[in-house]
C-alpha cells in the first residue's frame, strides 16, 4: 500500500513537472518590470511605454507597511527583468525575503535590473536613535517621498536611467519619454504650486507619517500622528492627549489614507477639523490611476477641505 | 562637464576679442582707446564670471561629496550585514496549567538567529536555541540566492508541509499540534541538502527535492549518525533512485545489522545507482548507506483567487527506506496542506481570515508487524480583528487529531480556542485554552489545559518567505 502510493505520488509529481517544463511560456517580447508600489508602476509605464510590461506587487489601497507576502510575488520576481523599488527601507519587511527565494540574480541587490528610486533623495526625519522605541518601520528616515511631485521627477529620472542601464538599446527612447514626462510634471507642478497656496502654514494630523514630503513641498506643518509611533498603532491615552492638543492649537485638518476610517473621523469630529480620506498611492481611490492624478487629487481635495 | 565647456567658451571669446583689438589699425587712436576700455571692462566681467564658475564648481564638488557621504550612510543603514550579520533574539515564555501540573513558568526557548549574505551567490544563517533541555544548533544552513534552483544545505527545516517549517514561536497558537509531533514532524528539521525549482508558470508552482539524514525533531536528540559529515555527497542523487527502490519493496530483506553495512550484498536489490555510493560510504566506515537516508519531495502551488482571496496547496512526501526507529522497517510520511486566506480591501473591525489545515498519513512497513498506517492532522481558523484597542488582535480555534503511530485506532483529540495580542510586531501575548480527549494514555494531554505565552523579539527579525502567515 505504501509503495504503490509512493510510486503514484512520485510519478504524478514528475509527470506534472515535465509537462509544465515543456509547456513553459514563450519568451516575452517586452521588458518585464515589477515594481513594489503602483506609483512606480505608472511612472515606469510613462518612461517605457509599449516596450515594458509592468506589474506592481502591491495595491494602492493597501498599507505598504503590512504587505502580505504571497508566493505569486515570487513568481513575478522570478521572471522579471527589472525590479523598481522605493528604497529607504520602505520594502524591508517583504522584498529581501522575496528576492532571496526568487532565484533571479539580475534583480537582486547589486544586479543590473535592481532600480532603487531613492537615489538622490535626502530622507526627511532620519531616526534620532537606532532603537525601536520610536517604532520600526522607518529605520532609514521617512520613505514616503512619492507624495512630493518634485521628487516624482527624480523617481522618473532614476527609473529612466535604470532602465537604460539594463537595456541600453532603448536608451534614447527612454530618455525622450523622460523628457516629455518631466516637462509634463513641470507644467503640473507649477499649477499645483498655485492651487496649494492656501495650504501654506496649515497644521494637520495624519494617521501615519506618510505626509512629510508633501507637507514640506506645500509648506504644511505636521502636528502629530494618530498612531503612537511609526508602525505602532494608536493608544487611547495618546489619542486623548492628541485631541486636547489639537483643540488648543486649532488644527484644521486630519488626513488618513489606507488606514481604518473610524478613528480619524472620530478625532476630526471631536476637534472640529476637516477630514480627508486621501489616497497615499496610485489606485488608492477609484479614478486615481496615474501618478499625476494622485498628486492632483491630493492638492485639490486637501485645499478644498482646508478652504471650507 | 558643462562648466568646463563654459570656461572654454569664455576663454575663446576673450582670445577673439584680444585678436580683434590687436588687429585694429595703428592710426585710429581714439577708437582704439575706446576698444581698450571695452576690453578692460570685458576682462573685468570675465574675471568675475570665472570666479563665479569656480565658486559653482567648488559648490558642486561639495554637493557631490555630501551626496556620496549620504549614499554610504544610507547603504550602511540599509544593509548592516556588510559589516555584521544581522542578529535577532526571540524569547518564548509560557505559563502552563495542565492536568499534570497546577501551574508552572517555562522559558520554552531563547533563540539566537544570525544571518548574512556570503557573497552575491549565497547567504548563510543559523539559529541557536537554548531551552531547559540545553543548547542546540537548531538551524545552520547555506542557501543559494542566484541559481535558477534554490539549493539549501546544512541543518535546516526541510520543505515538508507548512507549519512543520515554522519555528515554534512563529506558530499561530501556543503548542505544536500533537498530530505533527506524533508524526515526528513536530518540526521538519533535518541535516541534508534540498533544492527547490520554481516552474515558469503564470501561477506559483514549486517542486522541492531533498535528501536528509532524517527529518523530524524527535530524531535530533536521539540515536546515532548525527555527526556524520559528507552526506552532502548525495546531491547528485535523484528521485529515480528511490523510485527504483520502491519496486523492490523489501524482497529478501533478512538482515539483522543496520549501521554502516553495505547491505546490498544480501538484500537482493539490483539497483546499480546504489552500489557505487554504498562502497564510498563503506570506505568511510560507520557511515550510513543510501537506504538509511530520508528522501523528500514537495509540490506546492499558490493561486490568487481575487485581490482579497488566495489559496495555497501543497503535498509532501518523506521516505525513509529503512528507519532507525525500528529494525527492518520502512517508512513513508505523506502530508497534504491547504491554506485559504482572505484580506478585505477596506479593513474595519474585520481585518482578515485564515483557515488552514494539514493531514498526515504515516505508513510503517516492518517485517514483524506488517504495515501500520496512522492518519492524523489539524485544522485552524484565525480571524484578525481591530477592536480599536492598541496593538493587533486575533482570535483562533485549533482542532487537532493525533493518532498513536503504533496503535492508529487510539487518538488524542483536542480543541483549542486562543486569542493573540501583539502590541507591536516584536511583542506577542497569547492566551489559549485547550481541552483534550485522550485514549492514547498521555495524561498531560487529557482534560483542560491553560496556557499564557509571551514572545518577544529583539534585533533583526524579518519574516522569511517560509514562515509567512
Ligand atoms: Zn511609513
Amino acid at each position: 500500500m505504501t509503495s504503490s502510493f509512493t510510486r503514484w505520488w512520485l510519478r504524478a509529481a514528475l509527470t506534472l513537472s515535465l509537462v509544465l517544463l515543456l509547456a513553459g511560456p514563450a519568451a516575452a517580447q517586452k521588458i518585464g518590470v515589477v515594481t513594489t508600489i503602483p506609483d512606480l508602476a505608472d511612472i515606469t509605464r510613462q518612461i517605457g511605454k509599449d516596450r515594458v510590461s509592468v506589474r506592481s506587487l502591491t495595491l494602492g489601497v493597501r498599507d505598504i507597511h503590512s504587505v502580505q507576502v504571497k508566493p505569486s510575488m515570487v513568481s513575478l520576481l522570478n521572471r522579471a527583468d527589472v525590479v523598481v523599488l522605493m528604497g529607504l527601507s520602505l520594502e524591508h519587511a517583504f522584498l529581501p525575503a522575496l528576492l532571496d527565494v526568487a532565484a533571479n540574480p539580475r534583480i537582486s541587490r547589486g544586479g543590473i535590473g535592481h532600480i532603487d528610486t531613492s537615489s538622490g533623495v535626502v530622507p526627511l526625519g532620519p531616526p534620532e536613535t537606532l532603537s525601536r522605541r520610536g517604532g520600526d518601520v522607518h529605520p532609514a528616515g521617512n520613505p514616503h517621498y512619492n507624495l512630493d511631485p518634485v521628487l516624482g521627477k527624480l523617481i522618473a529620472r532614476n527609473i529612466a536611467e535604470g532602465l537604460s542601464k539594463a537595456h541600453d538599446e532603448h536608451r534614447s527612447f527612454f530618455m525622450k519619454n523622460l523628457q516629455a514626462y518631466t516637462a509634463e510634471l513641470d507644467r503640473r507642478i507649477a499649477g499645483w504650486q498655485k492651487a496649494a497656496r492656501s495650504l501654506d502654514g496649515v497644521q494637520f494630523v495624519s494617521y501615519h507619517d506618510n505626509w512629510a514630503y508633501f507637507a514640506k513641498r506645500y509648506g504644511m506643518r505636521q502636528f502629530g500622528t494618530l498612531e503612537l509611533a511609526a508602525g505602532i498603532g494608536p493608544t487611547p491615552a495618546h489619542i486623548v492627549q492628541l485631541v486636547e492638543r489639537m483643540k488648543a492649537a486649532r488644527v484644521p485638518l486630519v488626513v488618513y489614507g489606507t488606514y481604518p476610517s473610524r478613528l480619524p473621523q472620530r478625532v476630526a469630529r471631536e476637534v472640529g477639523a476637516a477630514v480627508v480620506p486621501a489616497p497615499l498611492y496610485v489606485g488608492g481611490r477609484p479614478g486615481v490611476d496615474t501618478y499625476v492624478k494622485l498628486i492632483d487629487y491630493l492638492v485639490t481635495h486637501v485645499s478644498k477641505a482646508v478652504a471650507r | 562637464m558643462r562648466r568646463v565647456e563654459l570656461k572654454r567658451l569664455v576663454l575663446g571669446c576673450a582670445a577673439f576679442l584680444l585678436a580683434c583689438g590687436l588687429s585694429v589699425p595703428v592710426g585710429a587712436q581714439e577708437p582704439v582707446d575706446a576698444l581698450k576700455e571695452q576690453l578692460r571692462e570685458m576682462q573685468q566681467e570675465m574675471g568675475d564670471l570665472m570666479k563665479r564658475i569656480e565658486g559653482l564648481e567648488r559648490k558642486k564638488a561639495e554637493t557631490e561629496r555630501v551626496e556620496s557621504v549620504e549614499q554610504s550612510v544610507k547603504s550602511i543603514q540599509e544593509s548592516p550585514s556588510i559589516l555584521n550579520p544581522s542578529i535577532g533574539l526571540a524569547i518564548d515564555t509560557t505559563f502552563e496549567s495542565r492536568p499534570d501540573t497546577d501551574g508552572e513558568f517555562n522559558v520554552r526557548s531563547v533563540e539566537l538567529g544570525l544571518s548574512a549574505e556570503i557573497d552575491p551567490y549565497a547567504r548563510a544563517y543559523t539559529f541557536i536555541t537554548g531551552s531547559e533541555g540545553g543548547i542546540e544548533v537548531e538551524e545552520a544552513a547555506v542557501q543559494t540566492t542566484s541559481l535558477p534552483v534554490n539549493v539549501t544545505a546544512g541543518r535546516f527545516f526541510a520543505d515538508f508541509g507548512r507549519l512543520p517549517q515554522f519555528h515554534q514561536h512563529e506558530l499561530p497558537f501556543v503548542n505544536t499540534p500533537l498530530s505533527m509531533t506524533r508524526m515526528d514532524m513536530g518540526e521538519s528539521l533535518g541535516t541534508g541538502i534540498q533544492w527547490r525549482f520554481l516552474f515558469p508558470t503564470p501561477f506559483y508552482l514549486a517542486l522541492t527535492g531533498g535528501v536528509f539524514n532524517e527529518i523530524g525533531h524527535s530524531h535530533a536528540h536521539g540515536a546515532t549518525g548525527h555527526d556524520h559529515e559528507g552526506e552532502d555527497d548525495h546531491e547528485g542523487e535523484d528521485d529515480h533512485d528511490h523510485e527504483g527502490e520502491d519496486d523492490h519493496d523489501h524482497e529478501g530483506e533478512d538482515d539483522h545489522d543496520h549501521e554502516g553495512e553495505d547491505d546490498h550484498d544480501h538484500e537482493g536489490e539490483d539497483d546499480h545507482d546504489h552500489e557505487g555510493e554504498d562502497e564510498v560510504h563503506a570506505d568511510e566506515g560507520g557511515s550510513r548507506s543510501l537506504k538509511d537516508l530520508t528522501y523528500l519531495g514537495r509540490l506546492h502551488a499558490y493561486f490568487d483567487l481575487s485581490e482579497t482571496w488566495n489559496i495555497e496547496v501543497g503535498s509532501s512526501l518523506a521516505l525513509s527506506p529503512r528507519t532507525e526507529m525500528e529494525e527492518d522497517s520502512r517508512r513513508s510520511l505523506l502530508g497534504v496542506d491547504v491554506t485559504l486566506r482572505h484580506r478585505p480591501l477596506v479593513p474595519g473591525f474585520y481585518e482578515g481570515f485564515t483557515v488552514a489545515g494539514e493531514w498526515f498519513v504515516n505508513s510503517q512497513d516492518s517485517h514483524d508487524h506488517g504495515t501500520t498506517t496512522a492518519r492524523g492532522g489539524y485544522a485552524y481558523a484565525n480571524w484578525d480583528v481591530n477592536p480599536e484597542l492598541p496593538g493587533k488582535w486575533s482570535l483562533g480555534l485549533l482542532l487537532d487529531s493525533a493518532p498513536d503511530l503504533h496503535h492508529p485506532d487510539d487518538t488524542t483529540l483536542s480543541l483549542s480556542p486562543y486569542i493573540t495580542w501583539a502590541p507591536s510586531e516584536f511583542n506577542r501575548l497569547r492566551l489559549q485554552y485547550t481541552h483534550g480527549w485522550d485514549d492514547v494514555g498521555s495524561a498531560e494531554h487529557d482534560g483542560s489545559q491553560l496556557y499564557l505565552q509571551w514572545i518577544t523579539v529583539i534585533g533583526s527579525h524579518t519574516h522569511g518567505f517560509r514562515e509567512r502567515r
